[in-house]
């Protein structure tokens, strides 16, 4: 132990003083990046090696066309909030609850999941929907913690239900086809939401004052049927739209994001609410809520790279294979890992260090399913992808919870958004134990049980 | 000082397929000839820098060394075109033959030279496939219009036949092809494409690779840290290289066969282009061979060499021509 | 600390900070919302990419002589390529925009309870040790990734842009910039540090009462 603590010092206080030093309250991203700086130096490694960083910057976010969706969504947030869109349109979906305590928090859930349909890329879903949802739920007086906690899950599941760079990612580690993963990954997002909406109806149920009831006078005359029409038809179609061009083969999943930024605003000019000075303060937010989005992976490619390169890969590896558990312990084991690992590193790090190693090793495992081949590394695929979900999720270092931090403006605290996450974290947790013990639920869908 | 003991390599393929594990043999190889004195630590693609910055990186020394599919610095070194994607170019024989006992692998080394790197061709992939169809390809025409994933010069090549080529990042392939948003791709070898899922959303496998006839990967090390070994250590790589490259040729082909078969029988059809297509496509290359040879001189002298050469290889076989063997069949014991 | 009174030397120096600071903040701003728009460039180069693939158009135009960026052609990929450039400007020069707006996420446990002064040191360390060395450090190694893109002609292997080398000496540039930025925020944190009351009407700018 001693001897494992003093080989790998370097990297272990790196990460201790990552976690003190976000507490400062200095911004993540710029903490991130300069701390990569400062332990190079520490660490004497040669200069030259932090060019790899300006190349990681380069093609992991400018070259990385897939980011483009992030400005792009974040855009078609802001307009539907500014012009209002976005507000009928969730009191209206409330209505369609009826009475029910947690009507909107369950809105804004299923708009979760239907956004996860359209990109795979957290930073945009978790900000969308921050946008769309938080200024709703506060003026209804929601509890700040049963907000923020359901904008952040249900904004993470874009990266488990497909379209998904992160299975796209993970198919290309382990070989094995993203189809499969695909299919996969699809009824674990739907548990999970599931459980969510479960969870917000009896909170809600058992504690009321959480999740109030639109005030009576705010409500609208209009009969329901009317109000559904008016209010539900330009965002559905809008949601059509998106979905539809990715569907019918006209657009890829980033593509679509830029029909929806363009519908988003013909929906605010055929709404009456667009005119220059709204136009131009949105273009301005976006631009700079997308940059806070991107420095956070811009300084977490530079840290990453120096933990890596001081020894922390490593020392993940010496953690796995240094042990002579069997199956299930070793199973344990690599879930815990990544479930830590997660506290401070982003998804695709820990999918390079974790899974070329552990492949090899599960690949040979009996489970007792009797799985084996793709089928058992799929499922195991899908495991590991629920548990990276949740490290977005994780304080202290959770980017959907950073990012959802970035959009409040001040009004919420972090402590808030910490507390908020717990009981979507436990439900993470949850789901992952059920996927566990029933592969059929990963396995069923793309036909590879056994 | 004798160089690094454990070279870092960024790797741009997986190494769990084919492409990627050829590194991982080199460094067995490589341990093999050095008596473990030197191995290669080779990283996943997009772990150290991203695959296509592994060039760049492994010349300023940001990374002592990189493993690559040649094609992928067409846009820095227009000549790797040639070593990665030539269509209509010799066999893998030939095309090794022009590499040790030609030119080949000087006239590369002359550009990588600007850029302070030391190439290693160290393995070759068999010939590619002629792409995966979700339209049939039944006369030339049915190209105008296509929109397909493709680069380089076969790109250059379809365009000229009114087809609409496409960048469509690694990550969203899938799913343009699954939903329509592209007509048809090229990726790489059956073994590889297969692990890619493509069988599920594309109907036709068409074949032969005709933009593509033999690609090299290679080894690249910065030019500081190579000089740093010993000359014995320099042939020690060369050597671990060349029996790579003989493992390479030896194990891909029958497996691209036996993976093909797998595809069939999930109800990929496997299919042929038309001679007439074929013949199209060649005559669209000469015109875009014309453009590439004038307006790139490094490139026309590396293809006239290769051509020479493989003519001496192509008329040593036509020569020792036979016909076609007769197969075993039940009488035979 | 009395805050009543302050010593003559800390109110001009903090008013020196302050004229100091002024400027350089002035400058990202102004980057700043002028690049905002390229977002509109960015969408319109999607849905122009979409629009040209349902069209089944692959060439838009060919001329004779080759021009900066792109080349002798117009391609449905010169615009696919176009679409990450702009996204690069905007993100690069978004993030300076976003620093003196103080967008970039911070986890304010400790922070939101710090005095205006405390808060200041904080960011004038941070500044200083972490954010403006890895900026200079990040952008002086970038150097050979340019000039090997420009010697070497980098262009689009797919018939989409030339000169590559623009758009990967924005990298340097960008982060450059935000140095200067987060210099200037140095200044302006240090005019707070000398003289509180400097800061009491915010010295993250603000754009009046639009924002948010
Ligand atoms: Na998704
Ligand atoms: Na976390």
């Amino acid at each position: 132990m001693a001897e494992f603590l003093s080989e790998y010092a370097l990297a272990l206080l790196m990460v201790v003083t990552l976690l003190a030093g976000i507490f400062s309250g200095y911004p993540v991203a710029f903490l991130l990046g300069g701390l990569g700086i400062v332990f190079a130096f520490i660490g004497d490694i040669p200069v030259p090696f932090l060019g790899t960083v300006g190349s990681r910057i380069f093609g992991g976010v400018i070259e990385n066309w897939l980011m483009i969706a992030i400005p792009l969504f974040v855009f078609m947030g802001l307009m539907l909030e500014r012009s209002g869109v976005a507000k009928r349109l969730l009191l209206t979906l409330q209505r369609l609850f009826g009475r029910t305590h947690g009507g909107l928090a369950v809105s804004v859930a299923i708009l979760g999941v239907i956004m996860a349909a359209s990109t795979g890329i957290i930073g945009a879903s978790v900000v969308m929907l921050g946008l769309l949802a938080l200024p709703v739920m506060m003026k209804q007086g929601y509890r700040a913690e049963m907000a923020c906690g359901v904008i952040a899950a249900s904004g993470t599941l874009g990266i488990l239900i497909p379209p998904s760079i992160m299975l796209v990612l993970m198919g290309s580690i382990l070989q094995i086809s993203v189809g499969a993963l695909f299919k996969a990954a699809l009824l674990p997002g739907l548990l999970l939401g599931g459980l969510y909406i479960a969870y917000l109806l009896i909170t809600a149920r058992i504690r009321p004052d959480w999740a109030p009831l639109a005030d009576m006078a705010d409500v609208d005359p209009t009969p329901l049927p009317l109000a559904l029409l008016r209010d539900l038809l330009g965002p559905f179609v809008l949601i059509f739209v998106v979905l539809g061009s990715i569907m019918a083969g006209i657009a890829t999943p980033t593509e679509a994001a830029a029909i929806g930024a363009l519908g988003s605003l013909l929906l605010a000019l055929a709404m009456r609410s667009l005119d220059f000075a709204t136009l131009r303060e949105a273009v301005r937010e976006t631009s700079r809520t997308s940059a806070m989005i991107l420095f956070v992976v811009i300084g977490a490619t530079c840290f990453s790279v120096v933990f890596k390169r001081l020894g922390g890969d490593y020392m993940i590896e010496e953690l796995i294979t240094g042990t002579g558990l069997g199956p299930y312990g070793l199973m344990l084991l690599i879930m815990g890992l990544i479930f830590v690992l997660g506290f401070f590193l982003e998804w695709i790090e820990i999918s390079f260090v974790v899974l070329p190693l552990v492949a090899p090793v599960v690949e040979v495992l009996d489970f007792g399913y009797g799985l084996s081949g793709q089928g058992l590394l799929v499922w195991f695929a899908i495991l590991v992808a629920i548990n990276l979900q949740t490290s977005f999720l994780t304080p202290p270092f959770g980017y959907a919870l950073f990012y959802l931090k970035g959009i409040t403006e001040g009004q919420v605290s972090i402590l808030t958004i910490y507390r908020s996450i717990i009981p979507f974290v436990l439900l993470q947790v949850t789901g992952l134990v059920l996927c566990m013990v029933f592969p059929a639920l990963v396995l069923w869908l793309p036909g590879l049980m056994p | 000082a004798d160089g690094p003991k454990r070279l870092d390599v960024a790797s741009t393929f997986s190494t769990k397929n084919f492409l990627g594990a050829g590194a991982e043999h080199l460094s067995k190889e490589l341990q093999t000839a050095t008596g473990g004195a030197v191995s290669l630590r080779v990283h996943e693609p997009g772990d150290l820098v991203p695959a296509f910055e592994v060039f760049n990186s492994v010349s300023s020394g940001a990374i002592q060394a990189g493993w690559d599919w040649m094609g992928y610095w067409a846009g820095t070194v227009p000549i790797t075109n040639l070593y990665g994607a030539l269509p209509f170019g010799p066999s893998p024989e030939a095309f090794m033959s022009w590499m040790w006992s030609g030119e080949g692998t000087e006239l590369l080394q002359t550009e990588y030279d600007k850029y302070g790197v030391k190439v290693l061709p160290c393995f070759i992939s068999p010939q590619e496939t002629g792409g995966w169809y979700n339209k049939e390809i039944n006369s030339p025409e049915d190209f105008d219009g296509l929109s397909m994933r493709i680069s380089g010069l076969g790109a250059k090549v379809l365009n000229r036949l009114g087809a609409s080529t496409q960048l469509v990042p690694g990550g969203e392939i899938y799913l343009a092809l699954e939903r329509g948003r592209v007509d048809a791709t090229e990726f790489s070898v059956p073994q590889v494409d297969a692990a890619m899922g493509f069988d599920e959303v594309a109907k036709y496998y068409y074949f032969p690779g005709w933009h593509q006839s033999a690609s090299w990967f290679s080894l690249l090390i910065n030019q500081a840290v190579w000089d740093e070994y010993s000359d014995e250590r320099k042939a020690q790589f060369e050597t671990a290289c060349r029996s790579t490259l003989q493992w390479a040729m030896a194990e891909a082909p029958p497996e691209q066969v036996r993976t093909i078969h797998e595809l069939e029988e999930k109800g990929v059809e496997v299919r042929r282009f038309p001679d007439e297509v074929l013949d199209a496509l060649q005559q669209s290359w000469v015109e875009v061979r014309r453009e590439e040879m004038e307006n790139n001189p490094a490139f026309a002298k590396a293809y006239r060499s290769l051509m020479e050469h493989a003519g001496l290889i192509d008329e040593w076989y036509e020569l020792q021509a036979m016909p076609p063997i007769i197969p075993l069949d039940e009488g035979d014991s | 600390m009395s805050r009543a009174t302050l010593a003559p030397w800390r109110e001009r120096g903090a008013a020196v900070c302050a004229a100091l600071g002024r400027p350089l903040v002035g400058l990202g701003l102004v980057v700043g919302r002028i690049s905002s728009w390229l977002l509109l460039l960015v969408m319109l180069a999607v849905l122009t990419t979409v629009l040209l693939n349902a069209l089944g158009v692959n060439e838009i135009g060919r001329w004779d002589t080759k021009i900066l960026l792109f080349g002798d052609a117009l391609t449905i990929n010169s615009i696919t390529e176009l679409q990450w450039h702009l996204f690069g400007i905007l993100t690069l020069l978004g993030g300076t925009y976003a620093l003196h707006h103080d967008t970039h996420v911070r986890v304010d446990l400790v922070y939101h309870r710090l005095s205006l002064q405390g808060r200041a040191i904080v960011d004038v360390i941070g500044h200083l040790l972490l954010l403006i060395p890895f900026c200079l450090l990040i952008a002086w190694l970038s150097k050979h990734f340019v000039t090997m893109s420009y010697i070497s002609n980098e262009q689009s292997n797919y018939g989409g842009l030339t000169d590559r080398y623009l758009i990967k000496a924005m990298l340097p540039i960008g982060l450059v910039f935000l140095a200067v930025g987060a210099l200037g925020q140095v200044f302006a944190k240090l005019a707070v540090i000398l003289d509180p009351r400097s800061g009491a009407s915010g010295s993250s700018v603000d754009e009046g009462a639009t924002h948010g």
